[in-house]
């Protein structure tokens, strides 16, 4: 059974890639994740009519933008610039986010 | 007979969904054997004479004879009484109590009345946002949602609002987030957004949160499945915190 592609190559994944450049331009200097779940959530209800293969996206980010925010308001700053793809029927439904600082990923990975 | 004697899991699917219609919801959990609940069954008919028919529905289950309905609520132990608004768990009162129990009906049907008054009835989802109204009903005023979702953020200490109901989640993320609260032993309310396009859709602008499941403790807005997993990373007595 081969393993399923998890593509970040379609249209709404460069889409999110652009939009976080723009948000975080210091997003490239640190560990970044972009992963494409969409796959797992066929069927899903609010999912089902929806023919796209880019409806789950997990990111992992670590910027300095993140320093003394309390989650909520990281996630919401992603969120806000993605929130045209989001909006759309056959748009983004879902997002993972694990959103962090350089001092606590640092700390996490010690 | 004001209360309903519940005769088949079928019929009490009927009279808590499609035939519900922003009534409070009385659910009473009984057994035969049970001495207390001689007691409390004199007091629920006593007091289903009195309310009205339009503002609340008593539905009486035998514990025994439906072990399929009593899973549903994870009863322990009878008497048992589950208050249900709009699909949502309320209140739970786990003793043979008579001034306790009339005394939430109290609160809880004029709170329903409120709310019926201001709610519009279950309608199906669709995935795309209409931009005007197809049905004969009345669109909700932004005011009347918001006034509607500020007591539904409080029905309950913990309310959770997701896809599907915790028996039945219809999303991953509304299935772990049940899994991490039953997995700390939090007793928390629930609302099926797939059963309520208005709400679905104005709770994101309420909360500023674009996605479900949605986690609020005493009304305040927590975070999504994310956030609370995190959040317990962090803290492991996240919720004991969160709670006080």
């Amino acid at each position: 059974m081969f393993k399923r592609a998890m593509s970040t190559d379609g249209p709404v994944a460069r889409t999110i890639l652009k939009r976080l450049e723009c948000g975080f331009p210091d997003y490239k200097n640190f560990a970044f994740g972009l992963y494409n779940d969409s796959h797992k959530h066929k069927g899903h209800a609010g999912v089902q009519g929806n023919v796209s293969a880019e409806t789950h996206f997990r990111i992992e980010m670590v910027s300095k933008k993140f320093e003394g925010l309390k989650l909520p308001q990281r996630h919401r700053m992603v969120y806000s610039l993605l929130q045209d793809e989001m909006a759309q029927a056959n748009g983004i439904h879902a997002l993972q986010l694990s959103l962090k600082t350089p001092q606590e990923y640092e700390s996490k990975a010690k | 007979m004001t209360v309903v004697e519940i005769k088949s899991q079928d019929q009490f699917t009927q009279l808590t969904t499609t035939n519900a219609a922003n009534k409070l919801i009385v659910l009473y959990f009984k057994a035969q054997w049970a001495d207390p609940c001689k007691t409390m069954s004199q007091v629920l008919e006593a007091v289903s004479e009195k309310v009205r028919q339009e503002d609340v529905r008593f539905l009486s289950i035998d514990a025994d004879e439906h072990p399929e309905i009593s899973d549903l609520f994870e009863i322990a132990a009878v008497p048992y009484f589950v208050f249900i608004q709009n699909g949502t768990i309320v209140k739970e009162i786990s003793a043979a109590d008579p001034k306790e129990f009339v005394k939430s009906l109290e609160i809880l049907s004029n709170a329903s009345a409120s709310l019926a008054n201001n709610a519009k009835g279950p309608k199906s989802t669709s995935d795309e946002e209409s931009s005007g109204s197809s049905d004969d009903e009345e669109d909700e005023t932004e005011e009347e949602i918001n006034a509607r979702l500020v007591k539904l953020v409080q029905a309950a200490p913990v309310m959770l609002f997701m896809k599907g109901s915790p028996s039945e989640p219809k999303c991953g993320f509304s299935r772990q987030l049940v899994g991490i609260l039953r997995e700390h032993q939090i007793r928390f309310g629930f609302f099926d957004i797939l059963r309520d396009e208005n709400v679905r859709q104005s709770l994101k602008k309420f909360s500023d949160w674009p996605t479900f499941p949605q986690l609020y403790i005493n009304g305040e807005f927590q975070g999504g499945l994310d956030i609370i997993k995190e959040s317990i990373e962090e803290d492991p007595e996240y919720f004991q915190h969160a709670l006080q």
